[in-house]
């Protein structure tokens, strides 16, 4: 796969930042006339590997919570069009896709909150990868046109 | 994302457009708040204009029916656009809420509770 264009954005690590990076891709996406459910698709997987990062990346490291995430988002060429999203941070190590659990059974009063994030991701993206690159946390999605 | 509300046959509806999203979902979460808090355990959830929800707002959702379910309430899901109902299936929420295709159907079932 080949990647001609990317643009980027950097934002503190924080849930109010999400609309502006999920508004970033969304715009990109729009402007390369991808399809909008498509578009939605996306704007989801990568909402939740954001909400991800604000939520744990930074918590409790150093006592720092003013950590920053990069969105880089590229349309990929070749065989097949698509999007290519890299989210990073600085943060605590954290491998995403090594903690896909099965989604409970349990009823609303036992039902644990968490884990639906990486679900989404995973349901709404044809390749995620994680790695740990230079202390910084590398997340790659691929959705394919 | 906006909300607007009314009350229908003593039953509170809530109705929701736009997005429920990590910027959003809080207003969701202090509507649905206020209205537990004003002993109303039985609530309708108009999302017919919703056309997307990510995990904030399901998690929103779940805690305001973690607080009717044990009052004999529950908070009823109506007119879901399919990617907000694919979304629902995925994490299997789909399980865990009554879903109506429109306010009559949810309103008939709140009023037989």
């Amino acid at each position: 796969m080949q990647e001609i264009t990317a643009q980027e954005i950097i934002v503190p690590a924080k849930k109010d930042q999400i609309p502006v990076v999920t508004e970033f891709v969304e715009a990109l996406m729009n402007s390369r006339g991808f399809d909008p459910q498509k578009t939605l698709e996306v704007m989801l997987a990568v909402e939740e590997a954001c909400t991800n990062v604000a939520l744990y990346a930074y918590a409790g490291k150093d006592g720092n919570q003013e950590g920053l995430m990069r969105i880089a988002a590229g349309i990929a060429h070749g065989k097949h069009r698509g999007m290519k999203l890299t989210i990073e941070d600085w943060g605590i190590p954290f491998d995403p896709t090594k903690h896909i659990k099965p989604i409970s059974d349990a009823g609303a009063e036992e039902r644990p909150i968490g884990g639906l994030g990486i679900h989404l991701i995973k349901s709404y993206v044809d390749d995620i990868k994680y790695k740990h690159i230079d202390g910084k946390n590398v997340l790659t999605l691929i959705k394919y046109e | 994302m906006e909300i607007s509300q009314t009350t229908i046959n003593d039953v509170p509806v809530v109705s929701v457009s736009g997005r429920i999203d990590a910027a959003t979902s809080r207003d969701l979460e202090t509507v649905l708040n206020d209205l537990i808090e004003q002993n109303q355990s039985m609530i309708v959830l108009d999302l017919g204009g919703v056309e997307y929800v990510s995990s904030v707002g399901l998690r929103v959702m779940l805690a305001a029916l973690k607080k009717v379910k044990p009052k004999k309430g529950d908070l009823l899901l109506v007119s879901m656009q399919p990617f907000v109902k694919e979304v629902f299936e995925i994490t299997g929420f789909t399980r865990l809420f009554a879903i109506f295709p429109g306010q009559a159907e949810a309103l008939l079932h709140a009023k037989s509770h």
